[in-house]
């Protein structure tokens, strides 16, 4: 219970002052010390409040006691305690004015407790032997001075004890002193907690940063790939208005040529799921493409596709060679009166996987801009493998354009092989 | 008019062909198809040797586009286009197309077509601009047998086409860092690496855009896109690239174009 009740009261310690340490640290330097200062002045003013208040008179008895004088014979009078006087005594009242005097002034001016409680019992009886002579002197006033017997007196003061000087004296003193402490416990609270805060901060910047820089690319990764996998409309109403034809003159033609169509399209969305693919079912898209396009343009186009099946599980990013073989079509066949040849073709090669879009078409004039679709192809591959991926053009013989993409040799995840 | 209308069609792919011609007998029945071309070559030579009264041609054709042999045959018949996607309808009547047709075609739209052709066929055309249009397709064919087909053409060099050991590889002038003149030769730097090219150096400032291209030197033209500093001390000044280590030369001549940097 002991236990539960103390670690209760520890936590909400703990709560309490790391909530001050959070308080204290949201606060700007200035507005710190402003607080700082005010804090202080608050405390100076309060104790300056609280001082006399807190000082009551100390309850303070005074007994007197006259001892007979020392003996000329040298025997020592022993101290006869006199019984103390009725209150309301002149001597008395006299007397209890310069203590309270005295207490004042020696509180005032010295420097500890104990110094303060001597010095004002010196005074004291120093005074209240003045008193005493001058009363004795005026009660009897024909003896001489030399024959009366001088009366010793002690002075017993109660409540004048050092410590209880001491509590006395620095009642209202304290505070401030206390609020300065505090106020250095709480900058060195403030600058701690603050300086772990800049080092979290610039961990959790630098985190975000990284984490940011690689959304960026994996976004601009599927930025790139969607405009790849475009799928060009003037192909696909081309495609539709052949299918249209064919299911009049030609059903089962018309069947091969949807099927074909459809497989192009499933494999042609954008697919944000997967960065790689494998080379096989790439090679199946442009077979479907190729299929189509062959319908379409007929004796005017040869395909050859020359993928060993050893190589089809390799890891391949999507639609890239897609757009190479669309290319091809679209700028060296389709605009060649005779139309020609397209071959494909995949080896491994020093750890290098090489994969091949050749044709005979027009081939790439040494004024043709680079294509949307080919400098997208080297953005990807840059992100995709840094310098160890290449897109190189060469002439193809006798005419046309031979491009050939290179990636380090990477085996694709299970779930892609073989299809 | 009395005769039959006579027309003929041009596209590339024969079963795009075979469907115009099948709409067009069937919702046409007048109208007299007298010929069928693959390309735009043989359309224009068609129309130069059938003289038609209307022409429906694909735009994107082998060799000469749609759009291209309907600026030369205008004037002489009615041109419709024919196409898989409207991204050139502005450019088609640009070029006194009368109508536009998308692939596949909507038989309700073809009879719109239809109507308006009859329309335009029974105002008769003008012999004046007819015999002008048949002078330009003689003029285009005969320049077309003997340039071949023509590239659109950017006004710069794009690729350059540079040995490497034994074999031959196109850069993307993009991609190219710096070239310099080596005797006979020219060196193509790239991040691949230096090949050479037995083409003066003098022709390939000729050739490459200016803009992009800063001759630096005699024999060195450099891609400004890669410039990272140019320095001067006293009579020398050089330029480094970014992310190569060499310094080039740039001469007194040539360092003009940094003074305003």
């Amino acid at each position: 219970m002991n236990k539960i009740l103390f670690e209760t009261i520890w936590a909400n310690i703990v709560a309490f002052s790391r909530r001050v340490a959070e308080g204290v640290t949201r606060l700007t330097t200035w507005q710190f010390i402003l607080l700082s200062l005010l804090a202080l002045i608050a405390a100076a003013v309060l104790g300056d409040i609280t001082r006399p208040a807190s000082r009551p008179t100390p309850p303070i008895s005074v007994t007197i006691h006259k001892s007979a004088p020392e003996a000329s014979d040298g025997t020592a009078a022993s101290a006869t305690p006199e019984a103390p006087r009725a209150p309301g005594d002149p001597l008395e009242n006299a007397i209890r004015k310069k203590i309270l005097k005295e207490i004042r002034k020696g509180i005032d001016s010295a420097t500890s407790a104990t110094d303060a409680a001597n010095s004002i019992k010196k005074e004291i009886l120093k005074e209240v032997q003045k008193e005493i002579d001058s009363e004795s002197a005026a009660s009897d006033p024909d003896s001489a001075s030399a024959k009366k017997p001088k009366t010793s007196v002690d002075v017993r003061i109660a409540g004048l004890n050092p410590e209880d000087l001491a509590g006395r004296r620095d009642r209202g003193l304290p505070l401030a002193q206390i609020v300065f402490f505090l106020i250095i416990v709480l900058f060195a609270v403030r600058i701690t907690t603050r300086s772990r805060q800049r080092a979290e901060a610039r961990v959790q910047s630098a985190e975000a940063s990284a984490e940011l820089e690689s959304l960026r690319r994996q976004v601009s990764e599927a930025q790139l790939q969607t405009l790849q996998a475009q799928v060009e409309p003037h192909f696909l109403f081309n495609t539709l208005a052949a299918v249209e034809h064919l299911t009049e003159t030609d059903p089962p033609r018309a069947t091969i040529m949807m099927q074909h169509l459809i497989a192009f399209l499933r494999g042609s969305l954008p697919n944000m799921r997967e960065q790689n693919t494998s080379l096989g079912r790439e090679v199946d898209l442009c077979q479907s493409y190729l299929a189509i396009m062959q319908i379409r343009m007929e004796d005017r186009l040869t395909v050859s596709i020359d993928v060993p099946e050893s190589l089809r599980g390799l890891s391949f990013p999507p639609m890239m060679l897609q757009s190479l073989v669309e290319n091809s079509i679209k700028h060296g066949l389709e605009p060649k009166p005779e139309g020609g040849a397209i071959a494909l073709s995949a080896r491994l090669q020093d750890g290098r996987l090489r994969v091949t879009v050749a044709d005979t078409g027009l081939g790439i004039a040494e004024n043709a801009p680079q294509g949307i679709g080919m400098s997208n192809i080297r953005d990807r591959l840059k992100r995709l493998y840094g310098n160890s991926a290449a897109l190189v053009l060469a002439p193809n013989a006798p005419a046309g354009a031979h491009i050939t993409i290179e990636i380090p040799h990477v085996p694709a995840p299970a779930s892609d092989t073989g299809r | 008019m009395s005769q039959r209308p006579r027309a003929i069609l041009a596209d590339d792919e024969r079963l795009m062909r075979e469907q115009l011609r099948a709409r067009l007998q069937e919702a046409w029945p007048e109208l007299e198809l007298v010929g069928e071309a693959r390309n735009g070559e043989e359309a224009l030579a068609m129309v130069s040797k059938l003289r038609p009264d209307l022409a429906f041609l694909d735009i994107r054709m082998p060799g000469q586009t749609g759009l291209e042999v309907a600026r030369t045959i205008a004037g002489c018949c009615h041109i419709v286009f024919v196409t898989a996607y409207e991204a050139h309808a502005i450019e088609a009547f640009e070029q006194g197309a009368i109508d536009y047709l998308l692939k596949p075609v909507d038989n309700a739209r073809l009879a719109l077509t239809i109507t308006r052709l009859k329309e335009r066929l029974a105002a008769g055309h003008n012999e004046e601009n007819g015999e002008r249009a048949l002078k330009r397709i003689e003029t285009m064919l005969s320049k077309l047998a003997s340039d071949g087909p023509q590239h659109p053409a950017a006004p710069y060099l794009r690729w350059i086409q540079a040995g490497v050991g034994s074999q031959v590889f196109l850069f993307p002038v993009e991609e190219v860092f710096y070239i310099q003149a080596q005797d006979k030769y020219t060196v193509i730097v790239t991040a691949a690496g230096e090949s050479l090219v037995r083409k003066p150096i003098r022709e390939f400032a000729e050739a490459l855009d200016p803009e992009v291209f800063w001759q630096i030197h005699r024999s060195t033209i450099v891609n400004s896109h890669f410039i990272a500093a140019f320095k001067r001390d006293g009579e020398h000044a050089e330029v480094t690239l970014r992310g190569r280590s060499e310094k080039l030369e740039v001469s007194r001549s040539f360092a003009g174009r940094f003074r305003q940097m």
